[in-house]
């Protein structure tokens, strides 16, 4: 069914078509979270509050948008929460590069091969959240410029710019570490 | 906890009714109360705007300016206290909703505050802008003294 059928029948009252919806959305948004504040447990709670963020302001979401940008952008939010209630849990780009407070391998591998299983993954979590982020919606998350704007809230060309700047500063951290992307 | 726990922890809790989807009332509402504080903000501005203008131009005349001190005395006792309360009320509104009902898109609240308070001093402006007359004019008294202030600049 359409997405944009399948929520009209939830605002209806269908329970049911919801199942859909968090089925379809689940591991994206966990590749998405876990990119964001790597811990995985923290992740997990975060994206399960999403799902129940979205399901009771659901009514407010105007079908005319794409869903996918708005359960995004719910995403990010409950992240950046998880984080402020969190507040043993290293949130600072240089902590977080730290190799102790990895995600430890096999969770990792099962959340996302595609980050884990690459080294350039290791220079990517050492980039600071306002570059890694729109880099992983770009790259790994397969987002159009529009839809990160709309996730991230701000313009298209700011999108553009940060990601052409991820990318060099990637490099850089990259060439530091002797890795080749 | 697995990808798999997610569905079902989240179905579950939908189907328990422990979570409820917001009514459309609720959404509307909070945009009814943002349009309704930011308005009535605008014509509270607006009038502290002219009153602020006024005040500064007697207090740079060397004139009396009894025209001007006049219509300062009217639009003193002709203040808008219902766009007050409604601006107030609206905007108290708002904030218990975003921040006691609704999770979604969070803001801080001295962002929220900081937005009203600069929408209401622009759309003050323009207020003070497209309706000068109406809030010079408002109240019978100023309909008697504006046609004399007239005369005193003819003179």
């Amino acid at each position: 069914m359409d997405e944009s059928k399948l929520i009209q029948s939830i605002q209806k009252g269908d329970i049911e078509a919801y199942r859909h919806i968090v089925e379809k959305y689940q591991s994206p948004l966990l590749r998405y979270v876990v990119s964001l504040i790597r811990d995985t447990d923290l992740a997990e709670d975060a994206v399960q509050e999403t799902f129940i963020k979205a399901y009771k302001n659901l009514q407010s979401f105007d079908r005319k948008k794409q869903f996918s940008s708005w359960i995004y952008r719910i995403a990010h939010n409950s992240a950046m929460d998880a984080v402020k209630r969190n507040r043993s849990v290293p949130f600072d780009d240089a902590i977080l590069a730290e190799p102790a407070l990895r995600v430890e391998p096999t969770i990792a591998e099962e959340i996302d091969a595609e980050i884990t299983s690459n080294q350039v993954s290791e220079c990517l979590y050492e980039l600071p959240l306002k570059y890694r982020e729109p880099l992983v919606l770009y790259f790994l998350q397969q987002k159009s410029y529009q839809e990160i704007a709309d996730v991230l809230r701000a313009s298209t060309t700011s999108i553009g710019v940060r990601i052409t700047r991820a990318k060099q500063k990637l490099r850089a951290i990259c060439k530091r570490k002797g890795v080749t992307p | 906890m697995s990808t798999k726990d997610i569905v079902n922890s989240v179905m579950e809790k939908i189907e328990n009714k422990e979570v409820k989807m917001r009514p459309k009332w609720h959404f509307t509402l909070l945009t009814t109360s943002l349009v309704a504080g930011i308005v009535s903000l605008g014509v509270v501005a607006g009038y502290a705007i002219r009153i602020i203008l006024i005040n500064v131009t007697i207090a740079s005349s060397s004139t009396p300016r009894y025209g001007l001190r006049q219509q300062l005395a009217e639009m003193t006792s002709n203040l808008p206290i219902e766009a007050t309360l409604i601006a107030v009320a609206a905007i108290a509104l708002l904030i218990y909703l975003i921040k006691a009902k609704s999770e979604l898109y969070k803001y801080k609240l001295r962002w929220i505050i900081l937005g009203a308070i600069t929408l209401s001093i622009i759309v003050g402006i323009l207020f003070t802008l497209i309706l000068p007359g109406h809030m010079e004019n408002r109240g019978e008294g100023s309909q008697q003294h504006t046609p004399r202030g007239k005369r005193i600049q003819k003179q």
